[in-house]
């Protein structure tokens, strides 16, 4: 008996202990581990499904998915804080942010982990996925990471680094990095310059164009995943926002026809999406959000939200029922434009006044009307847009342009017929210039473009009833300071 | 809700006599089912109504297989020897659903109607520690003690290579008073007893560890209905044991027949590979701080124990006790290129600093240099030790005393090493009395030498239309005035620390407050045996119910924002302790 007891407690033991090896090395059931093997990039599906995780990083709602879009209308002209609430962002809208400040992190953490997961896509494919999907695919894909790249280096470009024209791109930019980081180690970068940084934002976007597929099966893909027009609609932003006007008409030009404003009749080769103007500016913001002129959205559905406090909806318009958003409309601001005629679609559709007895004559943005739980797409890049980067640029290189006029009535005729512009509205070309510029602010109000149309050019940021001050180029608030924690742990990182 | 099984099975056996074996299995499950439903018409559920339902199995087993030998050699020498191993698993599998937009307003149950669903609290994780041990001690007529341990601990969430850990120790105990010289030199009459006692040893730490903590993951989600892949967790392969060693050197005696006895010990633990979460530059894009063995330092110290029967008659007993501990923190080494740990709260704000021959999560801090009187601004002091003139409107908002422009003071720049957060003595004492029925108890208990950030001020003096303090009553409003209080501007976040950790709210942690007391009467003994009862007590017990401090914030005690000891010694908007009392009928049959 005892013998027996010893031997199956020794056995008992035994078993034990060799049985013990796997535990102790417990392989995850829920996620895939990150190791030597490349397991990410094992499979066709795994690969995909990266380049997807991609668009979702960027499509955060601390970033394009929201507040970035947000923080560029807000810090700009157009919008009253209702709120004073920091979380909402009362400190980019009245000037005051620092490096501390929630947003000012929250946005380049999220800009810099999608960037980071792009270099760890394109390292990846080159040491193990090309070998897994098909070339043409493989180009595909690393031409998707190289526009999600291109698109986050310009937004940091556009919050915290000053203007290109100032100095010519010799201000500093951000930390330029383009090779993938997966573990602890030392990561002191110098910020690059402005001009470095937007030289690798052309460059990406010139590879972009190259290697992103003409068009994708369906029009939701169509839309939320890059393609050939998409990369060559944000260069035109981009060119823009370095004062290259001829590259926005070369690339524009692309993608514009100069008599038929459609993408298929611009000189980019046949078998592209044919983007092009709705006849009705509201189906742009209406499901499905995938008309031809929506170039590049970024989705929502009732089970992916922006997230609390992120959405455009919560900010400018609240549901609706209520009229009670975070911010309502400067009434100083572009409502104020007495060529903005009250029968244009844009005021009928989209200006809503309050009818809450404690808000009457507030004014609210109805171009995200979606209630709770928000699932209106985030726009990023819109043809509209385009057609007016494109007669901006026009008018700057060629004064009074009779191409130029053509998209200035194509956008303001589609939402009121009644205004008609020819080349006897405008002096010369600054008059037309100014005309085309108060079409974009009216055109992309609430769509995140208004700060960088200010700072592009070196204009003073207005002064804004309840607390913000006028903001001069020449003020540090022009542009957010660089993160507390980055001046921290980067330890070559220099403030604004 | 939470319900707990626990099963032990204990299976004893005695081949002979001097040796036991002995397996014991034991499981250890808790179930926890979390049930949260928030009405539309107010609060977090408004204005559409969510519900959230939880359940998770944490399950725990540990079996230990020992056998003991005890023998005695010769007269006098006594042996004992525990061989033994022991293995932990523990498993944690949970999932729920999380609801929106509820359906009908009249519902108020998840299983109802809601228009969308997501899920909650999906985890299923496992971690597994195996150790084999050995334990030898010796004696020699009860004298002289000596024992030796050493154990291999293996633990799944380390690194592929940096599992196992080997851990000795050994102990030393030398009864002075049973020796035959004691008495003949007569220290029995002062000390009635005394002991004399020294160890070392070596342990391994792996507590608070997540169970893939080594391991680095990419996660699915969605993209618009489509699967995704990223990164989700930055690991590091090489992440092993976090050790300490341990040295413990004391005496214990008692003079007068034990009334009073005391214990007096030193001790020096030094702490290698101490591991840390480590911040890396947020542009470097990583999904998570990476853990790491970051460093060494150790704890030094001397605790003082006093226990005395002060006073001992049929009516009346008094027996006080008396603690107090000193100790020394300092950090001896960091990881290569690591020349500095900060920490972060779970609030984002950054406010401790580690340094080489500095004591863990000082406190990190920008200093000024209060408020100039001529114009109300308050003045920092940039890393040079420069004054810097901050006006919120102005022009140029940082300026030096000359005029001239300066750069914007900044806590990467600027914040220096300010002050120890952790204390450098703590301790207790406690008094129980007793007169005839009567019985009254309570512990003081006290902290010396640390300080504290006080956050919260910097909050109840922003500008931002916040509620302010009435220390805001004294802003500088005249031209000559002596205040610490700067000039009033509207929106102004940084002038009173909002947007760094300044030095105005760095306050001394010193406290001493009267933690519990307790006060009850029992009635005679001869009046609750007529009533067939044991015992009858009437009593009121209170708890955190004085405090003396020069600390402004509710509870010098609470520092609760942080998530570890990197960055303790913060407190922002943190309730205090608890004060509560409790009345009480106690009633024994």
């Amino acid at each position: 008996m005892k013998k027996k007891f010893l031997m199956i407690l020794g056995m008992g033991v035994m078993l034990n202990y060799s049985c013990q090896k796997d535990k102790l090395s417990p392989i995850s059931q829920t996620s895939v581990t990150n190791d030597d093997n490349f397991l990410q990039f094992t499979t066709a599906p795994r690969i995909q499904a990266q380049v997807l995780a991609l668009y979702a990083n960027l499509r955060s709602g601390v970033f394009m998915g929201g507040r970035y879009q947000v923080y560029q209308e807000i810090k700009a002209d157009n919008w009253i804080n209702l709120s004073n609430n920091g979380v909402t962002n009362t400190a980019t809208w009245n000037q005051s942010v620092t490096g501390t400040t929630t947003e000012v992190q929250t946005l380049w953490n999220q800009a810099y982990f999608t960037i980071n997961n792009c270099n760890l896509f394109i390292d990846g494919m080159a040491a193990k996925g090309a070998a897994i999907v098909t070339p043409a695919q493989a180009a595909n894909y690393v031409a998707e990471a190289k526009f999600i790249r291109a698109l986050c280096y310009y937004d940091l470009l556009q919050m915290y680094a000053r203007p290109y024209y100032d100095g010519n791109g010799s201000k500093p930019g951000v930390p330029l990095r383009l090779t993938g980081n997966a573990v602890y180690g030392n990561y002191d970068l110098a910020r690059s310059s402005v001009a470095e940084v937007y030289a690798q934002v052309v460059k990406d976007l010139n590879e972009a164009e190259a290697g992103l597929p003409l068009i994708y099966a369906d029009a939701a893909t169509i839309t939320t995943r890059a393609h050939r027009n998409t990369a060559i609609a944000l260069k035109t932003r981009v060119y823009l926002t370095m004062q290259q006007y001829a590259n926005v008409i070369t690339e524009a030009n692309k993608i514009v026809g100069t008599a038929n404003f459609t993408a298929s009749a611009g000189s980019a080769p046949a078998g592209g999406v044919n983007n092009a103007l709705q006849a009705d500016v509201t189906n742009v913001f209406k499901a499905p959000y995938t008309t031809t002129e929506s170039i590049f959205s970024l989705p929502f559905i009732t089970t992916e939200t922006p997230g609390t406090q992120n959405q455009l909806g919560f900010y400018f318009y609240n549901n609706g029922s209520v009229l009670n958003a975070e911010y309502y409309l400067n009434p100083a601001g572009v409502v104020a434009d007495a060529n903005w005629k009250a029968t244009d679609k844009r005021r009928v559709s989209f200006i809503i006044a309050s009818t809450n007895a404690a808000r009457l004559g507030f004014r609210f943005l109805a171009k995200y009307a979606q209630p709770s739980p928000y699932t209106d797409w985030a726009p990023v890049i819109r043809y509209a847009e385009v057609l007016l980067n494109l007669a901006e640029a026009r008018a700057r290189v060629n004064g009074v342009d009779a191409q130029a006029i053509a998209l200035l009535n194509a956008i303001r005729g589609r939402s009121d017929a009644s205004t008609v512009f020819t080349a006897g509205s405008f002096a010369g070309g600054p008059a037309l210039v100014d005309a085309i510029l108060q079409e974009r602010n009216i055109e992309l109000l609430g769509e995140g473009l208004r700060n960088t149309d200010l700072v592009r050019l070196g204009l003073t940021i207005p002064a804004k009833s309840g607390g913000a001050p006028a903001v001069p180029a020449s003020d540090p608030r022009y542009i957010w300071p660089i993160p507390n924690n980055e001046l921290l742990y980067n330890k070559l990182a220099t403030p604004n | 809700m939470h319900q707990t099984y626990i099963f032990r099975l204990n299976q004893h056996h005695e081949p002979a006599s001097w040796v036991t074996l002995k397996t014991v299995y034991g499981i250890d499950y808790i179930f926890s089912d979390n049930d949260i439903f928030n009405n539309p018409l107010q609060g977090n559920g408004n204005p559409n109504g969510s519900a959230t339902a939880t359940y998770a199995k944490f399950k725990n087993y540990t079996w230990t297989n020992t056998a003991q030998f005890t023998h005695t050699l010769v007269a006098k020498h006594n042996f004992s020897l525990l061989l033994g191993n022991e293995q932990t698993r523990r498993t944690t599998e949970g999932f729920g659903i999380a609801r929106t937009v509820l359906s009908d307003p009249a519902f108020n149950v998840i299983q109802a109607g809601f228009t969308t669903n997501g899920t909650a609290g999906l985890q299923l994780t496992e971690n597994y520690l195996v150790s084999f041990f050995g334990r030898l001690d010796y004696d020699f007529d009860k004298k002289y003690f000596l024992s030796a341990t050493v154990r291999r601990d293996e633990y799944s969430a380390f690194g592929p290579d940096k599992k196992a850990g080997y851990f000795p120790g050994g102990g030393l105990k030398w009864d002075i008073s049973r020796e035959g010289f004691w008495s003949s030199i007569k220290a029995d009459k002062i000390f009635s007893s005394f002991q004399i006692r020294g160890s070392y040893g070596k342990v391994g730490n792996n507590i608070g560890l997540g169970d893939f903590a080594s391991t680095s993951f990419y996660s699915s989600g969605v993209y618009n209905t489509n699967p995704t892949l990223a990164p989700s967790q930055t690991g590091n392969a090489a992440l092993g044991w976090e050790t300490s060693k341990k040295l413990d050197v004391g005496v214990n005696f008692g003079v007068l027949n034990n009334r009073i006895t005391a214990e007096v010990a030193y001790y020096k633990n030094d702490i290698s590979g101490l591991i840390f979460n480590v911040p890396q530059a947020p542009s470097a894009g990583l999904a998570s701080n990476p853990p790491l063995n970051i460093g060494s330092m150790y704890n030094k110290g001397l605790e003082i124990t006093i226990d005395a029967d002060a006073v001992r008659t049929k009516d009346f007993t008094w027996t006080p006790s008396f603690n107090i501990s000193f100790n020394t923190n300092k950090i001896t080494a960091l990881a290569p290129g690591t020349p500095r740990l900060i920490s972060t709260t779970s609030d984002l704000e950054t406010t401790n600093i580690s340094e080489i021959g500095k004591p863990l999560a000082n406190l990190y801090i920008v200093r000024t240099h209060g408020v100039d009187p001529a114009t109300g601004r308050r003045i920092f002091v940039d890393g040079s030790g420069r004054d810097v003139y901050f006006d919120f409107y102005g022009a140029n908002r940082w300026t030096y005393a000359d005029g001239s422009v300066a750069p914007a003071i900044t806590q990467a720049a600027d914040a220096v090493n300010y002050k120890q957060s952790q204390p450098k003595g703590f301790g207790g004492f406690s008094n129980t009395f007793r007169y005839k029925n009567f019985d009254l108890s309570f512990l003081l208990t006290y902290q010396f030498g640390g300080s504290m950030y006080y956050g919260t001020g910097s909050g109840l003096l922003d500008q931002r239309f916040w509620n302010n303090t009435v220390d805001v009553l004294n802003r500088w409003t005249a031209p000559g005035q002596i205040t610490n209080i700067p000039q009033v501007k509207y929106n102004d976040n940084i002038s009173n620390g909002s947007t760094m950790p300044l030095d105005i709210h760095v306050y001394s942690s010193n406290f001493i407050k009267l933690k519990s007391a307790n006060i009850g009467y029992s009635i005679p003994k001869s009046l609750s045996a007529k009533l067939g009862i044991n015992n009858v007590r009437v009593y009121v017990s209170g708890y955190n119910l004085l405090l003396f401090t020069k600390y402004p914030g509710p509870d010098p005690e609470v520092s609760s924002n942080g998530t570890g000891n990197a960055n303790q010694g913060v407190d922002r908007n943190t309730a205090g302790n608890q004060r509560t009392l409790t009345a009480g009928l106690s009633v024994k049959f």
